[in-house]
């Protein structure tokens, strides 16, 4: 398993795309809070504070943090996606794949090395988001209490099968196209496309469970929208296990094809 | 010599739907042996080669390697190129030597090794987008080379390059040839295979249509020469002689012929010595394979007929 982690590893540590992509997502995670921090500072000093209020931090209150940070990381998890379409879908435009299985690499090696480079950036990118929400948290959250800080920390584990679930499905592109521009073009425009139908289901027709069973749709609704409950409607504060049940059906699908797509398809 | 089988087919076949790019192929190829696989372009060549390495499923048919092994554990001692070298363009030829190195379970300290048997190492350092075809294919080579494999398959090595990259391709086929591995040369070029190889087959629409040792096609034929004369009339020279056949005269004044069988280059210029002609010019070819090659095509044809 190091072995197959390494041969990734080597892979990516000279390809310039990785590191530029992963550098902006990092970048972007961590602007997050901070533009928050300042941004509500600035409403404090220009409206509130007239009105003898000292801080609206509520978004780092534990344990509401942890849902939402990684609600809003979620919206930035195409550039990694795009970055997993891109390492996958050049070992096929390139044909390294079928030279990595000529020199010795079997197909079950090849899927299981691109399997751990997934889950191993998405328990690093997981680690992160978990590092900032409780950095941001303890220096400007309310309540410190240790049962209030993890109270909700359900949310990076939901976060961690977001990034898993979205991983396979960019792997998935990239097996079907195996070309990195169109397999990245593919990737972006599936997530607009994807949304008229859920539009249509979820508001039209009113028939929620439908959008949600949509690949883009299954992912997002793990980590459900915190934000209206600040407007007072009522929002879902955990995670639901039928959401979770559909998110793992989904990793398991695309585990399912993608391994397919490999083992039969020539190289 | 070992005479044990490095590889064998049987009944190997691929059909991409209608289209039978191969065909019940049943090859043998015998340890030590320099293996020319002859055949024009998409007489399946790559694709037999594909299929005996894992990246093409066969439709039916088998293989084995050294007796018995299909699996991707035997293709670590494998070194082999399919079509073009293919590596990461934008990593240096060490970046990619380190991926293949750790596939195939070897030490790092042989990318140094096989940098220099291909002579590259001082380019070590250079992306490889930056090479040229020749030195592409010879980074190939070396990376075949990196498990100090028991067989080399190398797929149309020297397409493409200019004559003084076929000369170095070519050298280092047959240098690696001298130790003792045994080579599978797939090559539309008839010259290249008798160069370099001891036994070929040839492939024609998918299927294999003959196989034999190249010394085999040696005796039986004509060889021919083109010769050149420094003094006298060379043209009037080879008339007299009974065992030469003139072809044509070329516009350098070179002669083109044919010599008997059993009679060779070293005989005429013996006998132009003797008659105080000197030649400046002697290039002997042996243009068996060729003969056979189309003997062997057109046998083919008929019996299709």
């Amino acid at each position: 398993m190091m072995r197959l982690l390494r041969i990734e590893l080597l892979k990516l540590a000279p390809a310039k795309y990785f590191w530029i992509l992963m550098m902006m997502f990092l970048v972007i995670m961590m602007a997050i809070p901070v533009t928050t921090v300042f941004l509500s500072d600035w409403i404090v000093d220009s409206f509130l504070s007239e009105l003898g209020v000292e801080q609206i931090n509520v978004l780092f209150d534990f344990s509401d943090i942890w849902q939402n940070f990684t609600f809003v990381f979620q919206y930035f998890t195409v550039l990694l996606s795009s970055l997993v379409v891109i390492n996958v879908a050049q070992e096929f435009s390139l044909s390294t794949a079928r030279q990595q299985v000529i020199d010795g690499l079997s197909r079950r090696e090849f899927f299981q090395g691109k399997l751990l480079f997934i889950g191993t950036m998405a328990l690093g990118v997981t680690l992160v988001a978990a590092v900032l929400c409780l950095v941001f948290g303890y220096m400007y959250s309310s309540v410190t209490e240790m049962d209030t800080v993890l109270s909700h920390i359900q949310f990076i584990p939901a976060y961690f099968l977001h990034l898993v679930h979205d991983f396979l499905f960019a792997m998935f592109i990239a097996l079907l196209i195996r070309r990195t521009g169109i397999g990245v073009v593919v990737l972006i425009f599936y997530g607009w496309i994807e949304s008229i139908p859920e539009a249509v289901f979820r508001y039209g027709l009113k028939w929620e469970w439908l959008a949600n069973l949509l690949p883009n749709g299954a992912t997002k609704i793990l980590i459900g929208n915190p934000f209206p409950k600040f407007i007072l409607q009522q929002t879902d504060v955990s995670v639901q296990p039928t959401d979770l049940f559909i998110s793992l059906g989904y990793i398991g699908f695309w585990l399912f094809l993608n391994r397919w797509l490999i083992m039969k398809k020539d190289f | 010599m070992s005479s044990s089988i490095v590889l064998e087919t049987t009944n190997l076949t691929k059909h991409y739907g209608k289209l039978k790019a191969v065909s019940d192929m049943n090859l043998s190829i015998k340890e030590g042996s320099v293996f020319g696989i002859l055949g024009p372009n998409g007489s399946g060549k790559s694709t037999t080669l594909g299929m005996a390495l894992g990246v093409t499923k066969p439709t039916s048919g088998s293989f084995k390697w050294f007796g018995g092994e299909t699996d991707h554990q035997v293709r670590k001692q494998i070194g082999a190129i399919l079509e073009r070298p293919i590596f990461y363009p934008a990593f240096t030829a060490e970046e990619n030597l380190r991926i293949t190195a750790q596939i195939k379970q070897v030490d790092r300290s042989r990318i140094d090794d096989v940098l220099k048997l291909v002579g590259l190492y001082d380019r070590r350092s250079s992306k490889f987008k930056t090479y040229s075809l020749g030195m592409k294919q010879r980074l190939a080579i070396g990376s075949a080379m990196i498990s100090d494999p028991k067989v080399l398959i190398l797929d149309e090595p020297t397409n493409g390059l200019d004559p003084q990259g076929i000369a170095e391709i070519r050298g280092i086929i047959l240098d690696i040839a001298k130790r003792g591995k045994t080579i599978v040369l797939a090559s539309h070029l008839l010259d290249e295979v008798q160069k370099v190889c001891n036994e070929f087959c040839v492939l024609r629409n998918g299927k294999l249509i003959f196989q034999g040792a190249v010394s085999e096609t040696g005796n039986s034929a004509q060889q021919e020469v083109e010769f050149g004369t420094a003094n006298g009339n060379g043209l009037d020279f080879a008339k007299e002689l009974d065992f030469v056949e003139v072809i044509e005269v070329l516009n350098s004044g070179a002669i083109r012929a044919h010599l008997d069988s059993g009679f060779s280059a070293e005989k005429l210029n013996e006998i132009a010595h003797s008659k105080g002609l000197i030649l400046n010019h002697l290039v002997s070819r042996n243009q068996t394979l060729e003969e056979k090659f189309l003997e062997i095509l057109k046998n083919d044809e008929t019996l299709k007929s």
